[in-house]
């Protein structure tokens, strides 16, 4: 019995969408197509909040993601830290991921030589703290929880921390995440210490997100790979994300066109069936 | 149980007492509680050696990956310990080996939903209409090339994200809260038991 | 050459796993172990500087105190032996006591207090009325639900049903808005592999 075209259009191999996905992703790479980029209100004005810091603020930047999800935001860290550094903000990282802190120390050997950066002077690297919603609210008796840095070097020898009381000295807190550390960072620093929180993370935490940024409780946010394109265009620093974007943007097209084709497909085989059963 | 009792009943005083012996016994709970957490960052692993060598033991029809995983398992934490995060050799091994494997895993996750898209996200009812017109709007909105037939899609996208979307998250986010604070009553109060693997007690 | 070779083997690891996609296959599953072998080491060794830096060094300075959390964080291993798992109850105890704690200080004002009186907004425009309504709505599904479910006496809908389907309306914009949002992020991973593999492996992307 020969299938109808119906049938035929719900039912393409899987290994047939595996070997489209493939090649509809990597065309743009390889032959950029030109796509606009729409640039967000959000990341503007998560851009503009930092770019109103003067210089030598203080800006605590959590680090909260692994491999898993650095296809997304490690371009967000390194287009946010490019920004810090170039305004002259003095930056103290904290990784909230067991693997976070590899990614700082990233920062550490690639970026901060081309600002001249000096390590424990404009910038340093705090050691990852286990136990996610408990150790941010321990932040808030900052030196109950972190007395030396990564390298384990006392915090009282680095000069970025001389005088330093805890978080009321912080200017902003930002992150890169792909967890919940922006939530727990609204939830129990915000409300004692009135830190503005820029969030920059994955894009599928940003929904979540979004009652805390209608309240106020969150300044900006900065949302996935186009945020972090986004950003890229704002601070006229561009880096991996900006060559990505038409990648994206015909992925986008692509599923889209799935869905509707897969639909198109599902509403003629019910009809059909419906019209055989004489409904 | 009486440690769970006062150790949430002095966290909580700590929220409403600022100073005091209060305010520090809660704050050195708090800094305690992130110091077992780092031991219980071993767990998993200890679960895996149990797991896996029991495998080998046995001989089991994958040893030989069994084997493989402690081996790894056994370099890089010799490593890591002796040497250090922070030394060339782990972060090349980091670079080189982990990242690739685990972002590519991740990956393979942009294949996935292809395929979900296409074969599960289909309308049969006015909520999955809703559904689907809502997620088409975002994904569309975020494609500049549509963007520039369709002027008004990446403002109908911010709208729906800013405006629908805030109202249900933050729905959910009320429900979520009061949830949250019910089950970590009954936890204080010791009638929520289950966490400690026996089930209701 | 450190350099070359490594590239070279995240190329190899990065095609091997997506043979995955046609089948699974040995070399797959060697490489899968290797990625959890190096996942529990990575963890080991970050837990191993935690405790060190948090209660070893204290401790050695004369903080006896911190014997307390060491010892709590040794008896959650008790839970790998038959005869004292029991020991392993203390500190979970501690745990989620002090997990819960944290949870209602912090629930109770950042996601109850300041997210209802967010919502208390002048019906004066069509975004405050459809973000009161979705908010009222939402809360009412979950809160009444059998209520929502219910017909009124003369078999029309009642006025909870209503609320009820609107807060399902509502709730279906936000996760088909999360749904874009997840097609968003998955499609990233796929292009910084593909970025990776087709500029440093075989470089056909020019950068």
């Amino acid at each position: 019995m020969r299938r109808s075209w119906a049938t035929a259009v719900q039912s393409i191999d899987r290994r047939v969408l595996y070997a489209l996905t493939f090649v509809i992703v990597l065309l743009p790479l390889v032959r950029p197509l030109g796509f606009p980029l729409n640039i967000t209100p959000n990341t503007r004005r998560a851009f503009e909040i930092i770019d109103a810091l003067p210089e030598g603020s203080l800006v605590f930047h959590s680090v909260g993601f692994d491999p898993s999800g650095d296809a997304e935001v490690w371009p967000q860290m390194q287009a946010l830290s490019r920004h810090f550094m170039s305004k002259g903000l003095r930056i103290v990282y904290f990784p909230t991921n067991v693997g976070g802190d590899m990614y700082a120390e990233a920062i550490r050997a690639q970026l901060a030589p081309k600002f001249g950066y000096e390590y424990g002077r404009d910038f340093a690297i705090l050691p990852f703290k286990a136990g996610g919603a408990p150790a941010i609210a321990a932040m808030a008796d900052f030196y109950s929880l972190y007395t030396v840095d990564r390298d384990g070097t006392p915090l009282s020898e680095l000069p970025i921390f001389d005088g330093f009381r805890g978080m009321q000295d912080v200017s902003l807190i930002t992150t890169s995440s792909t967890g919940d550390d922006a939530l727990f960072l609204a939830v129990y620093l915000e409300p004692k210490f009135h830190i503005p929180i820029v969030v920059g993370g994955a894009a599928t935490i940003m929904p979540v997100l979004g009652p805390y940024l209608a309240s106020g409780q969150i300044k900006g946010i900065i949302s996935g790979l186009a945020g972090a394109a986004e950003y890229e265009v704002l601070s006229e620093m561009p880096g991996q994300a900006i060559g990505a974007m038409d990648a994206q943007s015909a992925g986008h097209l692509f599923i889209a066109c799935l869905v509707i084709l897969g639909n198109v497909g599902f509403f003629a085989q019910s009809r059909a069936v419906r019209r055989k059963e004489g409904v | 149980m009486a440690v769970g009792f006062l150790s949430g009943l002095i966290v909580i005083l700590k929220y409403f007492a600022q100073e005091g012996i209060i305010s520090r016994i809660g704050t050195d709970l708090i800094a305690w509680r992130v110091t077992v957490a780092a031991f219980a960052l071993g767990l998993g692993a200890a679960n895996l050696i149990q797991v896996h060598a029991r495998a080998i033991i046995r001989r089991e029809k994958n040893a030989d990956s069994s084997f493989l995983l402690l081996a790894t398992m056994a370099v890089f934490t010799v490593l890591g310990v002796v040497s250090g995060p922070n030394s060339a050799a782990y972060k090349w091994f980091w670079d080189n080996v982990y990242q690739p494997i685990y972002g590519g895993i991740a990956s393979l996750l942009a294949f996935m939903i292809v395929s979900a898209s296409y074969r599960a996200f289909k309308v049969r009812n006015w909520q999955s209409a809703v559904l689907m017109i809502s997620a088409l709007i975002v994904i569309l909105g975020q494609v500049g090339l549509v963007s520039r037939v369709f002027a008004g899609l990446p403002s109908l996208s911010q709208w729906v994200m800013s405006v629908p979307n805030t109202a249900g998250m933050r729905g959910i986010t009320i429900g979520g809260a009061l949830g949250a604070i019910a089950l970590s009553l009954r936890v204080i109060l010791g009638f929520e038991r289950s966490y400690m693997g026996g089930g209701q007690q | 050459m450190a350099q070359s070779i490594g590239t070279f083997l995240s190329g190899f690891f990065l095609i091997t796993v997506y043979s995955y996609l046609f089948k699974e296959s040995r070399l797959y599953r060697y490489t899968e172990h290797i990625y959890v072998g190096f996942a529990a080491a990575h963890a080991i060794v970050t837990g191993w500087h935690n405790v060190k830096d948090q209660a070893l060094s204290p401790l050695a300075d004369g903080q006896w105190l911190m014997l307390v959390p060491l010892c709590f964080g040794c008896l959650l291993y008790a839970k790998f032996t038959k005869r004292y798992s029991y020991l392993s109850r203390t500190p979970l105890a501690f745990m989620m006591g002090v997990a819960a704690g944290v949870t209602i200080t912090g629930a109770a004002e950042a996601s109850f207090v300041k997210q209802i009186r967010a919502t208390i907004l002048p019906l004066n425009n069509l975004d405050n009325i459809v973000m009161v309504l979705g908010t009222v709505s939402t809360l009412a599904f979950f809160l009444f639900i059998p209520l929502g479910s219910k017909k009124a006496a003369n078999g029309k809908r009642s006025f909870m049903s209503l609320v009820s389907n609107l807060g399902r309306a509502t709730m279906m914009v936000a996760f088909g808005s999360s749904f874009g949002f997840v097609v968003m992020a998955r499609l990233s991973y796929l292009i910084a592999r593909l970025q990776f593999l087709f500029s440093k492996v075989f470089p056909v992307i020019s950068q």
